[in-house]
């Protein structure tokens, strides 16, 4: 009863192995979902909760992103046993299918000679093995157990198998005793039964055992013949019989209940190995107990509605039965069998997607079979590079670090023909161009001023891509504006000096510094700007002139500047020009300055002086315009156009 | 010996003589042609206008009349009621040359007045120191 107890926790660990998700990647649901913004930041819980579960109903559709990697929906891979589907999604597979992959074949001498044991022993025991009586069968199976269990690949389950015939055995030779007893008792009972016939017989013939009573008169008279009461030997004789009566139902009783007793244990044993996917050892536990327990009943004493008796039961509507248990056994072998066999067709043509879907559901399946075990180290390693890329894939989406998942793509698609890569490039393409677009309108914003949707659109484009190569750029750019910063209060500053000390040249000179920091100044940008394109023309005055020089004209030389000179009375530039030609101009110069004061004179008008003066600068220099526009000036004071007032010089 | 001595004095002395005749002579010649000139130049009752003086400061010289020769060199504006303004080079003694705008006014100008020929001008200097033409002849 303790074993049958202890059968409450097979149903877990039954489903648990049974179910061992083979799929040692990663689900991938909690991708971001560029529709939602800043919502998908959080990540989804992971699946993985650790729980083998029976899939007994149809999940929800998986989302359109989330399942870019074709083998980690875990909702997709199942695989079916008994009339029942597991499901694969399963961690806790993934690190002893790697284990697997990264050891080598069991091949030793050793292991073969295991194998070899065990399929004796398989044949020992096999109803379709000829010629050899059911005690025979016992004996040649029962002595192959302990070379088997010697074997340390066998985990000693071939001892506790050897065990369990013992105890059934034994429990069987106690039946068989209590069998004799009692037969021996209903011997006894059928001649002491026999003794008190006897005695009876001879006590009627001697009439001491009778006694005649008469009652009553006339019509009512009535006799009555008592019994004399018994010898006493009879009443000994009866009570034995009572005795052996009460011994023989007790000892029946007790053989019943001592091969129930067995039956369990030996049932429970095996349901423990099939739950260990230790098939093999089912089908020699099954054969044995065919053997040991003839009477026909192969029904499992199980406890009504667990879930082993349910996984056994569930679906065909009948007990459970050790045929069952052996049937489920072989057909799980069967189907590793298949598994390998297409794993190995898969290898052959470069599917190494499918291939390591057979070769994780054959392991799932059948860790300790042959057909698993034997499987050669070089496709194990094939196919561990390709898990392990997977692996890498899937974290690599899962982080969202795109640009390695890309990469792990190609190589994925280039090692493995069958490699489906649609998905997983969709959603590259589709996050990828989502961060870049947040990452493009955080540059607007940023460029704009408007902090606050940079700020978000920047966020947007981090949950998105975290490792989007160009935020680099941004930060850059953000840590050029902080520099510049500092920079940029420092250049005001000495804008403002310079333009307070009318330093036009070297703020002409340090444009290329001020420009970009007076751009959100209209006042100082366009003083900026007047400043650039007054000194252009001066400069282009200077140069002009250097070339009148050049040719010996030095008054059209001096005249040139001259004019700006009005305009820009304290260009320093200007003024040096002015002043090396001066003594190279002098006397045009003097006649110039003398006209120019006679005319100012307002006072104390000089016109006839004045005029006299620009025509005397105007015969040095004859295309003086100076000197014309001088003349011109006093002309219209001296004889102005009717209706004019006579003009007056500045 | 002493008639070679009185043949060398007496012609010593006809030197002299002709020396003398010929030096008067030639002082004559230069006086009579200053008088002539002087009798030849126009206004030549007025004083000749000081190109200096003028450039220095005309205003001094408002209210006087002064005589003025030389070629007119651009004809700075002409008006057909209110006279024309000239521009006249001149050149005088001492190297002064320049040229003064001179203000012709109408009436004056009886006789025409054209660039790059030789006038004297009878003007006087009004308040803004400006010449005004109060007679021109040519030269």
């Amino acid at each position: 009863m303790k074993n049958f107890k202890n059968q409450k926790q097979v149903p877990l660990r039954l489903l648990a192995l049974a179910a061992l998700p083979c799929l040692s990647l990663p689900s991938m649901g909690q991708v971001f979902d560029p529709t939602k913004g800043g919502s998908t930041a959080n990540p989804a819980a992971p699946t993985n909760s650790g729980d083998t579960t029976i899939v007994r109903e149809k999940k929800e559709p998986a989302p359109p992103v989330g399942n870019e990697v074709p083998f980690i929906d875990p909702t997709q891979e199942t695989i079916t046993l008994m009339g029942h589907t597991f499901n694969l999604g399963d961690n806790r597979l993934g690190g002893q299918f790697e284990s697997y992959l990264a050891d080598t074949p069991n091949e030793t001498q050793a292991a073969k000679e295991y194998r070899e044991t065990i399929d004796a022993i398989l044949k020992a025991v096999s109803p379709h093995t000829k010629g050899v009586s059911t005690s025979q069968k016992l004996r040649n199976g029962y002595e192959l157990l302990p070379r088997a269990s010697s074997y340390a690949g066998d985990g000693r389950i071939c001892d506790s198998l050897s065990n369990a015939i013992f105890a059934a055995m034994l429990s069987k030779g106690s039946s068989a005793s209590s069998k004799d007893f009692i037969a021996s008792l209903e011997k006894e009972a059928s001649r002491i039964s026999y003794n008190l016939t006897i005695l009876e017989k001879k006590t009627d013939i001697s009439g001491a055992g009778t006694r005649t009573t008469t009652s009553g008169s006339g019509r009512n008279r009535s006799t009555t013949v008592e019994k004399a009461p018994e010898s006493h030997e009879a009443q000994v004789i009866t009570k034995r019989l009572l005795e052996i009566e009460a011994l023989k139902k007790l000892h029946q009783a007790k053989g019943e209940i001592n091969i129930t007793q067995a039956k369990i244990q030996y049932q429970a044993l095996l349901a423990q190995l099939f739950v260990q996917r230790r098939f093999e050892h089912v089908v020699i536990g099954t054969r044995f107990y065919n053997l040991i327990f003839r009477d026909g009943d192969n029904k499992l004493k199980l406890k009504k509605n667990s879930d082993v008796a349910k996984f056994f039961g569930d679906g065909l509507g009948v007990d459970p039965t050790v045929t069952g248990l052996d049937s489920a056994a072989n057909e799980a072998m069967r189907k590793v069998t298949s598994f390998v066999a297409a794993f190995n067709n898969h290898l052959a043509h470069n599917e190494l997607h499918s291939a390591s879907k057979r070769l994780t559901e054959a392991f799932a399946i059948g860790e300790f079979l042959p057909g698993v075990q034997i499987v050669p180290a070089a496709d194990r390693r094939q196919i561990l590079e390709y898990v392990r890329d997977g692996h890498a894939l899937v974290k690599s989406m899962d982080v969202r670090d795109y640009t390695r998942a890309q990469t792990l793509l190609e190589a994925l698609k280039k090692r493995s023909k069958d490699f489906d890569s649609t998905k997983a490039e969709g959603a590259i393409a589709a996050y990828t161009r989502v961060s870049d677009g947040h990452l493009r309108a955080a540059k607007i914003a940023l460029m704009q001023g408007e902090q606050e949707k940079f700020q978000s659109e920047l966020k947007n484009a981090t949950q998105v891509w975290p490792t989007n190569p160009r935020l680099e750029e941004i930060d850059k750019r953000l840590d050029n504006m902080i520099d510049k910063g500092d920079v940029a209060n420092g250049l005001l500053n000495d804008f403002d000096r310079l333009l307070s000390e009318n330093n036009f040249r070297e703020i002409f000179k340090r444009q290329y510094e001020f420009v970009p920091v007076v751009q959100d100044d209209s006042e100082r940008k366009n003083a900026v700007e007047q400043i650039i394109k007054n000194i252009h023309r001066i400069d282009g005055s200077i140069i002009q002139a250097k070339e009148f020089s050049k040719i010996g004209n030095n008054y059209a030389a001096w005249e040139s500047l001259a004019t700006l000179r009005d305009e820009f009375p304290k260009d320093p530039e200007l003024l040096r020009q002015l002043e090396k030609l001066s003594s190279k101009v002098a006397d045009f110069t003097v006649a110039l300055i003398r006209a120019k004061e006679f005319e100012n004179n307002d006072l104390n008008p000089q016109t006839g002086s004045s005029l006299a003066w620009y025509l005397e600068a105007k015969s040095i220099y004859p295309d003086s315009k100076h000197a014309q526009q001088g003349i011109d000036r006093l002309v219209k004071r001296i004889l102005p156009e009717p209706g004019q007032s006579p003009v007056r010089a500045n | 010996m002493s008639r070679r001595s009185k043949s060398k004095n007496a012609g010593k002395s006809n030197i002299a003589v002709y020396s003398i005749i010929g030096v008067a002579i030639l002082a004559a010649l230069i006086i009579g042609k200053i008088i002539l000139d002087k009798r030849s130049q126009h206004f030549s009752n007025t004083s000749e206008l000081s190109i200096k003086e003028f450039r220095e400061n005309a205003n001094s010289m408002s209210g006087n009349e002064y005589r003025i020769s030389g070629k007119i060199s651009e004809k700075l504006k002409w008006t057909s009621d209110r006279g024309q303004l000239i521009s006249l080079s001149t050149e005088q003694a001492e190297g002064q040359q320049g040229n003064i705008g001179i203000m012709v006014p109408a009436g004056i100008d009886k006789l025409n007045l054209d660039k790059g020929h030789s006038y004297t001008f009878k003007v006087e200097i009004n308040r803004e120191g400006l010449p005004v033409a109060l007679n021109v002849k040519a030269k």
